[in-house]
């Protein structure tokens, strides 16, 4: 079902918008003196009975009736009795086809583990001679680490000190956590997170203004963890900034402004900058 | 609402703070299941029960009543149902929407309006239960 769109419904004329307002009185004075007009008159008359419609509580089935209702329907059960006979036909139809659909996802995530055990072994074979291209990565890192990205490229092993106290002191969650950069200074924080496309998704907060379920032990590890878990707002990945360890958060209010928040090592304080989605 | 205290800075009155984020809260819902649409059982006509005992008047009413309003677009089924429902003033509505007076008044004429045409509101034979499309 598509949701219904404004030019779906209809304008009304100054009369009937009247009329309403005379019905929640909220007319002024000088408009209230125009309700005995005849247009206006039928059309409080139309919207008394829709507001009284709207309004009015359900009040529970009897007992005896909500009984007979059961009965009857345990009856018609019983018959095999169905007023939509194809809805099943229907159902049945769709069974085997999830049938195929369950083995060939069974084949495909056997294969994934056998591709993951072999990509395993390959970097247990590589552990050996890794020294020396671990320096080759670390002269990489510094140089990336001197200009600030303006984009978070995301990686779950960074190459400043900082940003491995952040992510290798962690535990289990930190190591999920992205690390989104090596940045000389807040502003360049805040740029590349504005445009980041997790920042930006609308389907990864909450427009009640009270973010995403946040789950218990979810911020365990990052940097300011507790500072973190109290915005209640959402975890978007761990950073370094100015050479301290740094937690990102996303928080949307509720008129759906966000808010990126930096929780920088050691002070935990929140330092926000809100945009625009 | 828990979560959530420590940003109400008592600028409105607490209970539309709340209003507000339960409004916001299904607003966000409605506008996730468009964007991901469920797969539902077929369409098929609903025949009138051949057997058992008339089913009560107020609930096929009230299902009456929902269908209408799943008739309005989202931003005035809110306004609509904030005063009908909730008993809530322009005031309060404009403050849970977020929009001007000015506009929940025009909003709750014309969603009113289009429930009186869906539900036969207002003509001589109101009869709530047989819901017509909204154009």
């Amino acid at each position: 079902m598509t949701e219904p769109d404004e030019a779906d419904v209809p304008e009304v004329g100054p009369d009937e918008e009247l009329a309403s307002a005379l019905l929640d009185g909220e007319a002024t004075d000088a408009e209230a003196r125009r309700a005995a007009e005849p247009d206006i008159a039928r059309a409080f008359a139309a919207y008394a009975e829709v507001a009284g419609l709207v309004g009015r509580p359900v009040e529970p089935v009897d007992a005896e009736a909500r009984e007979a209702a059961i009965a009857a329907a345990l009856a018609a059960f019983d018959r095999g009795e169905t007023d939509e006979p194809h809805v099943t036909d229907e159902l049945a139809a769709r069974r085997p086809r999830a049938r195929v659909t369950g083995w060939l996802g069974a084949v495909a995530a056997a294969l994934v583990v056998l591709a993951g055990l072999g990509l395993l072994a390959a970097l247990v074979a590589d552990d050996d001679d890794s020294s020396s291209s671990e320096t080759a990565a670390s002269a990489t890192d510094e140089t990336a680490a001197a200009s600030a990205p303006t984009t978070f490229a995301t990686t779950t092993a960074p190459g400043a000190d900082a940003a491995e106290e952040a992510t290798s002191a962690a535990g289990g969650f930190a190591a999920a956590a992205p690390y989104l950069g090596d940045y000389a200074d807040l502003d360049g924080l805040f740029t590349a997170a504005r445009a980041d496309p997790d920042a930006r998704q609308e389907s990864a907060t909450d427009a009640s203004g009270l973010d995403v379920q946040v789950p218990p032990g979810a911020f365990a590890g990052v940097p300011c963890a507790a500072e973190a878990e109290e915005t209640g707002a959402l975890l978007l990945g761990t950073a370094t900034v100015d050479g301290a360890a740094a937690t990102v958060l996303l928080e949307t209010l509720g008129d759906g402004t966000r808010s990126i928040i930096v929780l920088t090592d050691p002070d935990c304080d929140a330092v926000r900058a809100s945009f625009e989605p | 609402v828990v979560r959530g205290l420590h940003r109400f800075d008592g600028r409105a009155a607490f209970g539309t703070w709340c209003y507000r984020i339960a409004t916001n809260a299904c607003l966000d819902e409605l506008r996730r299941r468009r964007r991901r649409p469920t797969v539902g059982l077929p369409d098929h006509e609903v025949r009138p029960a051949s057997t058992g005992p008339p089913v009560d008047g107020g609930v096929v009413d009230r299902l009456a009543i929902d269908d209408a309003l799943a008739g309005l677009p989202a931003e005035f089924r809110a306004a609509v149902v904030l005063r009908d429902l909730c008993q809530l003033d322009y005031a309060e509505i404009a403050e849970v929407l977020g929009i001007p007076a000015g506009t929940v008044r025009s909003r709750i004429a014309r969603g009113r309006s289009a429930l009186a045409s869906a539900l036969g509101a207002g003509e001589p034979s109101a009869q709530p239960g047989r819901p017509t499309e909204l154009s």
